[in-house]
């Protein structure tokens, strides 16, 4: 009977067989065994299924092999002489079978990939991530690092992923929310969580860069409008004045048409001679007397500050405003409550509201106006020639007049025992 | 024949002039008072008895004409009153209404000369523009903005923000921008600063 061993040409073709088919065998297996969840005995079943392989494909080996074609039966060990007894056919029907369990580890093998995404493909798909990703152990050491986190951590810290813990240390430290890596802008963030009890570190940058930019535009945008808004705020003042002065303008020009006007109604009166009469002259007259009076007065306004606009105004109407004894002017008041400040605008209103009062219903001609001011505070007292009044119902202009005093922290009294009298306490501390 | 008492009350000195000429120009008046702001109206009506008062509207101490009417509605109810102004603000016509301004008159639009507008208020009727003055403003006209856009625009020319606008006329700030949108489109300006410059010259809108 024929053995392997009997037949050099045939020994040495089985021998590369069972080679190949053995080694493929154990590369398959390892690589299955790698994917699946053995957890810690993965790598000792990898061991132990990696001997077992290599222990038979030894013997077969030696069997098959045999190089020096040595008979000495004591220099081949006693499983090789057991398997190189095995006749021809039996050797290739194990052959056959190892074919069948490559085949079939192949086939498991492919079919596994496909139902399964193994570690290196997670790994290819952290490395495609357009956020940079970084997980360390908090020892320091890395278990995942993609590119982009790797350039991040260079235009940023001037650290790269080959660098030691440089890179881990910089993430660790760094405690905002943006970072910024050259041109481009990520949010970062940390998570600790543990693998398999081992303590780790996750480190997340999300490329905001887009949204920055848009949201630095839109700062600059509100900016520019704010500018604006001031701008038209102080435009307000200057184009009230504009508009009044176009109005001034409208109505001069409107006089200059009414001359005209009548110029040509004279000159028509003039070349008509005979036909004139009564009527048309004293039309004519009242046109020019009209005109002349628009010319003979300055058609420039006087500008009032409040103080002078009451002051005409109670020289108008016939009203007499006594200030500590002497007719009011602007430099005594000014001098008591101040120019421009608020204490100075509650006392003209004050002497305002007394004054259309006195008029209306005490009949009187004459306000009476004592101030002081001292310690921080200003006092009036205002009276009038008025008859007396029995009651007086605090509406309208005394009612806001109180508000006025009372929101500026000062007191307001009205009397009436012995005629109309007002007490008004102003802080002059607020201006 | 008892003459009917006037007061005119325009800040401009020409305005007051012309106004003073047509109350002259009829022995159905007496010019009682001519003066130049809207501050002293309660002290006029103190000291004398009034008819009828000409009011102008805008005054440059910042004065409000409407609020001096409001005034002398309240306290003198039987003074006539007729309010005038060279402003196309289409608000003051409603707030004068609302108030009780028998008439309105336009200085420079109003086709009807201001002594008919006198002689038809002392008689009772009550006269008033059918609208504002239709003014051109950009590629339109004032009339094709809604209400609630003027009032926008209104808030606008005193350089509030859109927040602050929002706040004060109690609508969302998109419904701002939205009708700021509208106007811009409408008018075919750049911004909101050259819309509130145009609205202003014009005086299509009046902040008061």
């Amino acid at each position: 009977m024929n053995t392997v061993m009997s037949i050099p040409a045939l020994r040495i073709l089985f021998a590369a067989a069972f080679l190949s088919l053995t080694w493929g065998a154990v590369f398959l297996l390892r690589l299955r065994i790698s994917n699946t969840r053995f957890g810690k005995s993965r790598e000792r079943i990898k061991a132990l299924a990696t001997f077992l392989i290599f222990a038979c494909s030894y013997f077969m080996l030696e069997v098959m092999m045999n190089i020096n074609g040595r008979r000495e039966l004591s220099t081949v060990s006693s499983v090789a002489l057991f398997f190189g007894s095995f006749p021809l056919w039996i050797c290739t029907v194990l052959l056959l079978i190892l074919v069948v369990v490559f085949i079939y580890l192949m086939k498991d093998y492919r079919q596994w990939s496909n139902d399964h995404i193994s570690n290196l493909s997670i790994k290819e798909s952290i490395d495609l991530l357009s956020a940079g990703v970084a997980v360390y152990t908090e020892k320091g050491l890395p278990v995942v690092i993609n590119p982009v986190m790797d350039n991040i951590g260079v235009a940023a810290f001037g650290e790269n992923m080959y660098g030691s813990t440089g890179l881990y240390e910089k993430l660790l430290g760094y405690d905002k929310d943006v970072i910024r890596a050259g041109d481009e802008y990520y949010t970062f963030r940390k998570n600790r969580f543990n693998i398999d009890g081992v303590e780790c570190v996750e480190f997340i940058c999300d490329n905001v860069s887009d949204e920055y930019k848009t949201a630095g535009l839109l700062k600059e945008e509100n900016e520019r409008l704010k500018r604006m808004n001031e701008h038209l705020k102080e435009l307000n003042s200057t184009i009230d004045s504009y508009v009044i002065e176009n109005e001034i303008l409208n109505a001069k020009v409107m006089v200059h048409d009414r001359l005209g006007q009548t110029l040509l109604a004279t000159q028509k009166y003039l070349l008509d001679g005979d036909s004139v009469d009564e009527e048309r002259s004293g039309e004519l007259l009242d046109m020019w007397k009209e005109n002349i009076g628009f010319m003979s007065n300055s058609m420039d306004d006087q500008k009032n500050d409040e103080l002078m606009a009451l002051l005409t105004a109670a020289e108008d109407v016939g009203v007499g405003l006594v200030f500590n004894g002497k007719a009011l002017t602007g430099d005594d008041f000014y001098d008591c409550f101040g120019t421009d400040t608020y204490p100075a605008h509650i006392a003209l209103t004050a002497i305002h509201e007394c004054m259309t009062n006195t008029l209306r219903h005490a009949k009187g001609d004459e306000v009476y106006i004592t101030a002081e001011r001292k310690d921080g505070s200003c006092s009036m007292v205002i009276t009038n020639n008025g008859s007396r009044v029995s009651q007086v119902v605090e509406k309208g202009g005394l009612k806001s007049l109180r508000s006025l005093v009372e929101n500026s922290g000062g007191r307001m009294e009205i009397l009436t025992d012995e005629g109309f009298m007002l007490r008004i306490n102003i802080r002059t501390g607020r201006e | 024949m008892k003459k009917t008492r006037a007061l005119i009350v325009d800040d401009q000195k020409i305005s007051r002039q012309l106004f003073e000429n047509f109350v002259r120009s009829s022995d159905k008046y007496e010019l009682i008072r001519s003066i130049d702001t809207a501050k002293m109206v309660d002290i006029y009506m103190a000291r004398y008895s009034v008819d009828l008062i000409i009011m102008d509207i805008v005054m440059g101490d910042g004065s409000n004409g409407l609020d001096a009417c409001e005034y002398v509605k309240n306290n003198y109810p039987d003074v006539k009153l007729i309010a005038v102004t060279s402003m196309a603000e289409a608000s003051f016509i409603e707030r004068s209404k609302a108030i009780g301004v028998e008439s309105f008159w336009y200085k420079e639009a109003s086709r009807e000369p201001l002594l008919d507008i006198m002689e038809r208020t002392i008689a009772g009727e009550s006269v008033y523009p059918d609208s504002a003055p239709v003014i051109k403003i950009g590629l339109t006209d004032s009339s094709d903005f809604s209400n609630a856009e003027m009032a926008v625009l209104r808030e606008l020319t005193t350089g509030a923000e859109n927040t602050e606008i929002a706040a004060r006329l109690q609508i969302s700030v998109n419904t701002v921008k939205s009708h700021i949108r509208h106007m811009l489109d409408k008018t075919g300006f750049q911004n909101r600063t050259e819309l509130a410059i145009e609205a202003r010259l014009k005086g299509i809108v009046v902040p008061l």
